[in-house]
């Protein structure tokens, strides 16, 4: 079980003019690995599950190219019904906002129960027992009764648990998760995480995880990808990244993160992402970036390899 | 609006007199004990007639809202969830129906099929759906963007599950308080068609004929058409009362 991306560029149409939003992304993930991808609003980490799981509709897609091998097929090629038995069964996903994401009039058993015979369907009695057996592995207490709550009963990390409990209903072997933690307080998203990472481990499940918070990647990824403004601009394991962080982009935003014994000042990133209609002729973080040269700004640096872990999008590291 | 839907309903057992006996020898007699409202220019008793006259008033009402809210919530949440071309039809068929002044296109729907109960009911469901299609398309709109729509689609569910199980329960209060109202504009649409002579066929006792009856002897017996009439306003007022307390409920907003 396996997910390579080869080459997904992804554009999506603004008014009249076409947009891309994302440009050749390219990484893979094997079974029971974790991946991590980083980066700002609007950067295309969203778009990328979404991308995988094949969500985006009609306007405002308007064409996807490259490859998203899932187990060697290509999901892109599927058709609606065959990419709705792998989405849940196989791939499963969990959003940042589990206010929003748990249908407000249903218990949140019964959504369970939705999701259970959707793909294996069994009898109203094995469900009720899967469905208590589920919320007590994601860790919900006296589980009988919750399952009877409705979502506004629960608070924000007991929804996520539900959602994770959601997902991992019919066994998926590749958990998708965007931002899971980010609208949970810091010591809910502590234990969401380390419940996520057992789960894993546990299923022996990949894990796609995607955040703004490096800290919170580092603490789960074995390998991070870093992406600015709808492409990869570092990739590397998570040692690797943490310890010798490559691209201007990436040092940056390490800076920018609180660290114990904090004595000075945030270093915040100056200026924002370009938007992805006016992008540079070169460099996408020109504008921002601390070591840009000349010819940074007239030509797009390629991917350049830094060892076998480590790949990156800069000018700088062109003569390694 | 127990008070009417309850009598009504049970019409045939607490009725004091048959609605269609004709007693010549008592034509137009004022109300009396006997008689509490009257009698009418057949001499039958109106309060039996008014009696049997909602039920027809309620069947026209309840079958009308029932059809009508089904086939436009079903298209309503089609248009709405799918969106695209099919999206354009519907809401074009929509807005197509809605140039005909409402009563009129009823009017050449019954002088076309000729006038009886049920296409009385045809009549007025041609048109009824479409403000429900209106309704639950924007709604639908509205909701089909939260995430939870997002989160069954992720988990595989169809789209038939997620437009049944996932929206529609969030969309249907709306829907009931346009219901309530669309009742009170039912019964006078049908009163109307009878009131025209293009209801339920004369002689049968329907709220619409009783005061269309009436009008002939308007100045001698006015107790004819005043009943019939008062029955028609303290409905359609009763409605739209329940429509508004509906609404207060359903909406937390307006709660003060």
């Amino acid at each position: 079980m396996s997910l390579h991306l080869e080459n997904l560029d992804l554009y999506l149409s603004s008014g009249k003019l076409p947009i891309q939003v994302l440009d050749k992304i390219s990484f893979s993930l094997e079974d029971g690995q974790t991946l991590g991808i980083v980066g700002e609003s609007g950067c295309g980490k969203s778009m990328t599950a979404l991308a995988i799981m094949q969500l985006i509709t009609s306007p405002p897609l308007l064409k996807m190219e490259g490859k998203v091998l899932w187990n060697n097929v290509n999901l892109l090629d599927l058709t609606k019904r065959e990419m709705r038995k792998i989405r849940s069964k196989e791939i499963a996903m969990i959003f940042q906002e589990p206010m929003t994401a748990l249908n407000p009039v249903m218990r949140v058993g019964d959504q369970i129960r939705e999701v259970l015979r959707e793909h294996n369907p069994g009898n109203r009695k094995s469900e009720n027992k899967k469905i208590i057996d589920l919320l007590d592995k994601v860790g919900i207490p006296s589980p009988e009764q919750r399952a009877q709550n409705y979502p506004h009963q629960l608070s924000g990390g007991m929804r996520q648990r539900i959602m994770i409990a959601m997902a991992l209903a019919c066994g998926p072997r590749l958990l998708i998760a965007d931002e899971p933690s980010t609208a949970l307080d810091v010591t809910i998203q502590a234990q969401i995480l380390e419940q996520l990472r057992e789960l894993c481990r546990e299923f022996k499940m990949g894990l796609l995880f995607i955040s703004h918070d490096l800290d919170v990647v580092g603490y789960l990824a074995d390998r991070i990808l870093v992406m600015y403004a709808g492409e990869i601009v570092e990739w590397a394991s998570t040692k690797e990244l943490f310890a010798s962080p490559a691209h201007p982009y990436t040092r940056a935003l390490q800076r920018s993160r609180p660290k114990k014994n904090q004595k000075n000042k945030l270093t915040p990133i100056a200026g924002n992402v370009p938007p992805l209609d006016q992008l540079p002729q070169g460099c996408r973080f020109y504008d921002r970036c601390e070591l840009r040269e000349d010819q940074c700004a007239m030509q797009r640096p390629p991917v350049f390899k830094i060892n076998e872990h480590h790949q990156v999008r800069c000018f700088l590291f062109a003569e390694t | 609006m127990m008070l009417f839907v309850l009598p009504a309903s049970l019409a045939p057992w607490i009725a004091p007199y048959d609605p269609e006996t004709i007693s010549l020898s008592e034509q137009l007699k004022p109300p009396s004990w006997e008689h509490p409202l009257g009698q009418d220019q057949n001499g039958s008793d109106i309060l039996s007639r008014l009696l049997y006259g909602g039920r027809i008033s309620m069947y026209v009402g309840f079958w009308v809202i029932g059809i009508s809210g089904t086939i436009g919530v079903l298209i309503g949440l089609i248009s709405g969830y799918y969106g695209g071309w099919l999206d354009t039809v519907l809401m074009r068929v929509v807005d197509i129906l809605l140039a005909f002044p409402g009563l009129l296109l009823a009017i050449a729907l019954v002088a076309v099929l000729g006038p009886n109960l049920n296409n009385v009911v045809i009549a007025l469901t041609a048109q009824g759906w479409v403000s429900y299609a209106r309704l639950v398309r924007g709604q639908v709109l509205s909701v089909r963007e939260q995430e939870f729509v997002l989160a069954a689609c992720t988990s595989g569910i169809s789209d038939n599950r997620i437009m049944f199980r996932h929206i529609l329960p969030n969309i249907i209060q709306p829907v009931i308080v346009q219901a309530t109202f669309n009742l009170a504009g039912t019964i006078i649409a049908e009163s109307s068609l009878s009131f025209l002579g293009l209801g339920v066929p004369s002689g049968t006792p329907s709220w619409g004929v009783m005061l269309s009856e009436g009008k002939d002897v308007l100045f001698e017996a006015p107790f004819v058409s005043i009943f019939p009439g008062l029955s028609i306003m303290v409905m359609v007022l009763l409605c739209n009362i329940l429509g508004d307390a509906l609404r207060d409920y359903f909406d937390p907003k307006i709660d003060s």
